[in-house]
C-alpha cells in the first residue's frame, strides 16, 4: 500500500497541472413555473456569473480531473398576461470528479460524478400568504464531458443530471409561516429521476490563440420536480461568453521538463 | 416538446372565457379550505354557473359572473381581483348592526384628549380609573417596548378595555405581540390545518402552535381585561380574540365577531386576474372553527343602543366598563 502510494505521488510531482479556471456569464431566456405559487408559467429574462476551476487530480492527472463550480442565477419573468413579474435567484455550487480517456483525432472523453447544492427563492408579490417559494436541494449523478481540439479552437460539450439527493418542497398547502412556527413535517423529499429531473448541457467553442481561451456557447439548464402535489419548473437557454485560463504555480523544485497536464481539454 | 414531455406536467387552461372560468373553479375546487364547514356543494355550484359562461362575454360580463360564484362561498377572505374591480363578499358584517362610533368615543370620552401611538388610541377614561385601548387593525405592529409604554401609563387602572371593534386583522404575528403582554406561560394559542392535495378532505393534522409570554422586564398585564369586539371584528383580530378570550384575566363582551379563520393564499387565472381565498383553516385552542364568528358569553353579549348614541355614550364600552369596575 504504500509502495503504491509512493508510485502516484511520485507520478504528481512529475507532472504540472495548471488550474483551468472559467469564468462566465449567461443570458438568455427562462421559463418558470410553482404551483404553490400560479398555475401559469412565467416567461422571460436569464441572467447568470458563473466561476469554474478544474484541475487534473494529482494521484493521476492524466486520467482523472475534478472541477469546482460556482453559479449566480437570477431571473425576471411574466405571466401571459403581463400583468405579474416573478422574480427567481439562486446559487448553485457543484463539484465533478471525472475519468478521461484520449481518443483518435484529438477527442478527449471524460465521464464521472458530479454532486451539486442548489438554493435559492422565487417571488410573486401579489399573492397574499404564498408570495414566495424557497428552492433548495443537495444531489449526486453522472457527468459527461467531450473535447475535440483543434490548433486554435476547440469544441466542448458537457452534460450532468442528478440521480439521487434530496429536495425542499413544503406541503401542498402550507404556509410557510406554519414552517416557521415549527412545523416541519414532509418538507425533505428525496430526489430521483421520478421526483427530480435536471439536465444541465453547455455546448460551446473555444477560441484558443494562447492559453486563454474565449469562449462561445449556448447552455441549457432544465430542472422539473413535484413533490406534495406540488409542481416545479425552471427552463433556461443562455448563450454564454466565457474566459478560460490556465494558471501555473511556479515551484522552483519542479522538473522544468515536466509534462504539463491540463483539465481544460 | 422532448424537453416539455420531460416535465412533470402542469394543469393548462385556455386563456379565454371558458379558460379562465374554469382556471378560478379548479383553484378554489383544489384549495378553499371551507366546503365541508359551510355545506358547499362546489359541482353543482359549478353547475349552475358555468352555463351562464360564454366567449362571447366581455370581461366585465365574466367577472361578474365569476364574482357571483365566488361569494357563494361566503366568506370575507375570499376576492375575485382584475384590473378594473375586485370583488368582496360583505354580508358577513354588512347584515349586521356597526356597533361601532370611532368619533363618540373620541369627543364625549376623551374630549379628544386622548393618547395614540402608531394608530393606536389609548388613555384612563375619566372618573373610571379604567384604562382604554382600541386596535383599529392588525396590519402594523408595535414593539414590546412600545406596549409597555402604553401599559405601564394605564398600570394605576384597575382595569383596561381593549377595543378591537373594527380591527379587520392584519398580520397574525402582529396580534400575537399584543398576546404576549398578557399571557403569563407558553399558551396553545391554536391549531393549524393545511390542505395536503387537492380533494376535499385533504387535510393535515392540526399542528398546535404556542405563544410565549413577553421576557423581563417586559411589562406582562394581569389585571381585568375586557376585550371588546364586533361583527368588523375580522380574520388575525378575530384570532385574536380566541386567543385572549381563553385568558382567565379576559372577558370576551359586545357582539360576535366576523371570523375569517381561514388564512388566505392567491392564486393567478389564464387572463391575469387573481383570487384569493381561505386555504389554512386556524383553528382555537380548544379546536374550534371560528370562520363564523366567535360570540361573547350571552351575559356579556350586548349592541349599541342607538338612544345611548344621541346622549353621547357607548352603550358597548359603558358596559365594558362596568364589568371592570
Amino acid at each position: 500500500m504504500a509502495f503504491l502510494l509512493s508510485m502516484m505521488v511520485g507520478r504528481a510531482d512529475d507532472a504540472v497541472r495548471p488550474v483551468s479556471s472559467t469564468w462566465a456569464f449567461e443570458v438568455g431566456a427562462a421559463q418558470l413555473a410553482d404551483t404553490y405559487l400560479t398555475p401559469l408559467k412565467y416567461n422571460g429574462l436569464h441572467l447568470g456569473i458563473g466561476y469554474q476551476r478544474a484541475q487534473a487530480m494529482r494521484f493521476c492527472p492524466e486520467k482523472w480531473t475534478n472541477a469546482l463550480r460556482f453559479r449566480m442565477l437570477f431571473d425576471r419573468a411574466r405571466n401571459h398576461a403581463g400583468n405579474s413579474v416573478m422574480y427567481s435567484a439562486g446559487i448553485n455550487v457543484g463539484w465533478s470528479m471525472l475519468h478521461g480517456w484520449r481518443l483518435p483525432h484529438d477527442i478527449s472523453l471524460r465521464v464521472g460524478g458530479a454532486a451539486d447544492a442548489d438554493l435559492g427563492a422565487l417571488l410573486l408579490a401579489r399573492n397574499s400568504n404564498n408570495p414566495a417559494q424557497a428552492r433548495a436541494s443537495v444531489t449526486i449523478g453522472p457527468e459527461v464531458s467531450a473535447y475535440w481540439l483543434r490548433k486554435v479552437w476547440g469544441v466542448g460539450l458537457t452534460m450532468r443530471s442528478p440521480l439521487i439527493g434530496a429536495f425542499f418542497s413544503p406541503d401542498y398547502g402550507e404556509l410557510y409561516y406554519e414552517i416557521s412556527l415549527g412545523n416541519h413535517k414532509k418538507l425533505v423529499h428525496c430526489a430521483w429521476p421520478g421526483s427530480f429531473r435536471r439536465l444541465t448541457a453547455d455546448l460551446f467553442v473555444d477560441v484558443r490563440p494562447a492559453a486563454t481561451a474565449v469562449r462561445i456557447g449556448y447552455r441549457a439548464d432544465w430542472l422539473s420536480f413535484s413533490a406534495n402535489g406540488l409542481t416545479g419548473r425552471s427552463l433556461t437557454h443562455s448563450a454564454v461568453i466565457a474566459v478560460n485560463c490556465d494558471f501555473l504555480s511556479v515551484n522552483p523544485h519542479k522538473n522544468n521538463e515536466a509534462k504539463i497536464i491540463t483539465a481544460a481539454y | 416538446m422532448i424537453i416539455l414531455s420531460a416535465c412533470h406536467p402542469i394543469e393548462e387552461f385556455d386563456t379565454d372565457n371558458k379558460g379562465n372560468f374554469d382556471a378560478l373553479w379548479t383553484a378554489i375546487d383544489n384549495h378553499y379550505c371551507f366546503f365541508e364547514e359551510k355545506g358547499i356543494d362546489w359541482n353543482e355550484v359549478r353547475s349552475r354557473y358555468e352555463p351562464k359562461i360564454s366567449n362571447q362575454m366581455t370581461r366585465r360580463q365574466l367577472f361578474n359572473v365569476c364574482a357571483d360564484m365566488v361569494n357563494e362561498l361566503r366568506d370575507g377572505h375570499t376576492n375575485l381581483s382584475s384590473g378594473f374591480e375586485t370583488s368582496y363578499y360583505r354580508k358577513w358584517w354588512s347584515d349586521y348592526p356597526q356597533n361601532y362610533i370611532e368619533r363618540l368615543i373620541e369627543e364625549h370620552y376623551f374630549g379628544f384628549n386622548y393618547k395614540q401611538l402608531a394608530s393606536v388610541i389609548y388613555g384612563v377614561l375619566p372618573e373610571k380609573n379604567v384604562g382604554y385601548i382600541h386596535i383599529p387593525s392588525f396590519s402594523t405592529g408595535l414593539g414590546d417596548g412600545n406596549i409597555d409604554w402604553i401599559l405601564a401609563e394605564l398600570s394605576p387602572c384597575n382595569g383596561i378595555v381593549i377595543d378591537i371593534r373594527n380591527n379587520g386583522g392584519g398580520n397574525m404575528s402582529n396580534a400575537e405581540g399584543w398576546a404576549r403582554h398578557f399571557i403569563t406561560k407558553k399558551t396553545v394559542a391554536g391549531y393549524m390545518i393545511h390542505k395536503t392535495g387537492p380533494g376535499h378532505d385533504d387535510f393535515s393534522e392540526p399542528f398546535e402552535f404556542c405563544y410565549e409570554p413577553v421576557s423581563s422586564p417586559h411589562i406582562i398585564w394581569t389585571k381585568p381585561v375586557v376585550l371588546l369586539t364586533n361583527r368588523s371584528t375580522f380574520s388575525a383580530a378575530n384570532f385574536f380574540t380566541a386567543v385572549m378570550s381563553s385568558l382567565p384575566q379576559v372577558i370576551h363582551a359586545g357582539a360576535t365577531t366576523g371570523g375569517g379563520s381561514g388564512m388566505p393564499v392567491s392564486f393567478e387565472l389564464p387572463g391575469g386576474w387573481a383570487i384569493r381565498m381561505s386555504a389554512v383553516s386556524v383553528l382555537d385552542s380548544k379546536r374550534r372553527v371560528t370562520e363564523p364568528g366567535i360570540a361573547p358569553p350571552r351575559r356579556y353579549e350586548v349592541d349599541m343602543v342607538m338612544d345611548d348614541v344621541f346622549i353621547g355614550r357607548d352603550t358597548m364600552l359603558d358596559f365594558a366598563v362596568n364589568l371592570i369596575k
